[in-house]
């Protein structure tokens, strides 16, 4: 047995210290839960934190430190709300759904801190392939149970909502609006249920490993629920306010994810 | 070693650093002298309140020794106390036996409960030889439900390994980076020293290179007549040894401990081009010498398991840090995680009104 030196070695794809204080929120917006509900801990945690960031946020993007992967490389869904709801029939709470303008200038603004700038819009990632799907009751021995498959046939390429050539970044943000287009399987009742994280997720994992190199992020909205009837009182603008303004607070913390995430590939 | 010999040490250590000198007492079982390291002991914390030295001490015992007692002892001066244990029981008493060749499990499995309950924080470590690596996931599950939280795994280097065998390893350590994962979501709060160690080499890669081994620089081992090497391997043979670096009486022969270190320090002839060679133990000149003779020559066996542990720890960081798990994120990124960690825990320990 002779020692045998390592001719190449892949960078590692989670960021160094000095990565992560360029982000000295990052440390504040995951908390471990047992500290979130120590009150001595959580206010040692921000001083503390407030000495070790003693280096500015980068303004600007120090550009890609590796060249762009072969095919499509997918962030995970970064989880910030549930987005799910549903409409129709007898649904007594509907959802608050951001506009797509509402949340693509979210989105926009916050990669743009990051360096990147998100100029291309609605760009055929050509390459991928989304199919369409349908919701089928399927019976058997133990009752009727509900699965969603695949037409055939069916597919188109994903049209990013969002695009930054110069760093190879693309987004799809998966809003109610275009739930359809990006997931939602066809069904024949005029109850209408959301799950927009489900379909962001499913997306990537169509999208991963096809098309051209870039990196993509998954978006989704949030849905913050405007809470019962009971405490909307008779404001409901207020309330419905309220919500859209909690889902950007959480589509801004998707997207500060993925700014990490983006670090730790080297892509900015 | 005798009192007067020790207090020397001590003494020499004092003016060696201006901050806290640590004073590790090996053997052979260094519990067989309890007398000795209580005198020894005492005798630092006499220095510390006449102002003439600051000291941290350690021992690392097999437990057969180990009693309430001594932790008694330990913990009213501050001692800190390590033992070794293999694991599971197929593990532990491979090897670990005691002098009539019986096995150690049984017995030592209380005490390892004994020196937990009294010090939660105790270091445990385990050594992987080849028939036991078959073990390694499971004796470390073992651990780690038992309450130990400081992992520590050492190869024995020595062994004679076969890449059968580093095949075995190499399979363990996968599963244990698997388990590595499971706990930190878990929200288990643990120091697993194969990965902790190679993430921190990538995590902090612009000081990384600060903290590796640097042979004949950060320590000194002293032996029973007071003779002075550049580390505890090298301890026999007084001064007809190449290794000896000096004596108690006469201090560091500097020229000679300069040369020890620049031999140690050349670049190892098969790492110049290696990819990792950054992250690398390579520079333990102590564990070189052990295994291949030289300061400067790496073990093959070294090279395969830094390898391994490697892979294993940056895919952890991957899945974690995707996944922005909260206390992987904490561990390795928050410098002030072991201030907090203790703040919670301290929190724990207050009785609830």
């Amino acid at each position: 047995m002779i020692p045998r030196p390592v001719k190449r070695h892949r960078e590692p794809v989670y960021p160094t210290r000095l990565a992560v204080l360029d982000d000295p929120d990052l440390l504040l917006r995951h908390v471990p839960g047992s500290w979130r509900r120590n009150a001595a801990v959580m206010g040692a945690l921000a001083a503390l934190l407030a000495t070790q960031s003693c280096a500015p946020p980068s303004a600007k993007s120090r550009g890609p430190t590796r060249p762009l992967p072969a095919t499509a490389v997918v962030a995970p869904v970064f989880v910030h709300g549930e987005g799910r709801g549903m409409t129709g029939c007898v649904v007594s709470v509907p959802p608050v759904f951001l506009s797509e303008e509402e949340a693509l200038v979210v989105i926009t603004e916050e990669l743009s801190k990051a360096g990147v700038k998100m100029t291309g819009r609605n760009v055929v990632l050509e390459g991928t392939a989304i199919p369409r799907r349908y919701q089928e009751y399927v019976g058997g021995s133990g009752g009727y149970k509900t699965e969603i498959r695949e037409y055939p046939g069916k597919e188109e390429p994903l049209n990013a909502d969002l695009v930054d050539g110069e760093h190879g970044v693309a987004v799809e943000y998966v809003a109610s609006y275009d739930y359809a287009l990006t997931g939602e399987p066809d069904h024949g009742s005029t109850l209408r249920a959301y799950d927009l994280q489900g379909a962001a997720r499913w997306v990537g994992e169509k999208v991963a490993g096809t098309g051209k190199g870039m990196y993509l992020a998954t978006f989704y909205d949030p849905t913050a629920s405007p809470g019962d009837q009971e405490s909307w009182g008779k404001d409901w603008q207020k309330a419905n306010q309220k919500a859209r303004d909690e889902s950007k607070r959480l589509l801004r913390l998707q997207v500060k994810d993925f700014v990490d995430w983006l670090k730790g590939q080297g892509a900015i | 070693m005798s009192l007067a010999t020790a207090r020397a040490a001590l003494q020499f250590g004092s003016r060696l650093t201006e901050g806290s000198c640590g004073i590790v007492f090996f053997g052979g079982e260094p519990l067989l002298h309890k007398g000795l390291i209580r005198d020894v002991v005492r005798s630092g914390r006499d220095m510390e309140r006449e102002g003439s030295g600051r000291f941290h001490f350690k021992i690392t015992t097999n437990g057969l020794l180990l009693d309430e007692e001594f932790l008694d002892f330990a913990i009213r001066e501050d001692v800190l106390v390590a033992m070794s244990f293999d694991g599971v029981q197929e593990a532990q008493d491979r090897h670990r036996r005691t002098v009539d060749g019986g096995p150690t499990y049984d017995l030592l499995l209380p005490r390892l409960r004994l020196l937990l309950a009294r010090r939660p924080y105790a270091s445990v470590l385990t050594v992987v030889n080849p028939d036991t690596a078959p073990f390694l996931a499971r004796s470390l599950a073992f651990l780690q439900a038992l309450g130990c939280r400081y992992l520590i795994v050492s190869l024995n280097y020595a062994a004679a390994w076969t890449e059968r065998s580093l095949g075995v390893l190499k399979e363990q350590l996968a599963e244990l980076g698997k388990l590595y994962v499971q706990w930190t979501q878990e929200g288990r709060k643990f120091y697993l020293s194969p990965f902790e160690v190679k993430i921190s080499s990538h995590v902090n890669r612009h000081c990384h290179r600060k903290e590796r081994c640097e042979l004949a620089q950060r320590q000194l081992s002293v032996d029973p007549q007071g003779y002075l090497y550049p580390c505890v391997q090298f301890t026999k043979a007084g001064p007809d040894s190449a290794w000896c670096i000096g004596d108690l009486a006469s201090g560091i022969d500097e020229a000679k401990r300069a040369r020890i270190h620049a031999e140690s320090e050349r670049v190892k002839t098969p790492c110049a081009d290696c990819a990792i060679v950054d992250r690398c133990n390579n520079s333990c000149g102590c564990l070189n010498w052990q295994t291949t003779g030289s300061v400067h020559e790496v073990s093959p066996v070294l090279c395969r398991y830094e390898q391994m542990t490697l892979a294993v720890a940056d895919r952890i960081g991957k899945t974690l840090y995707a996944k922005r798990d909260p206390l992987f994120l904490h561990k390795h990124y928050n410098a002030a995680y072991p201030v907090l960690s203790l703040l919670e825990e301290a929190g724990d320990e207050t009785p609830q009104p």
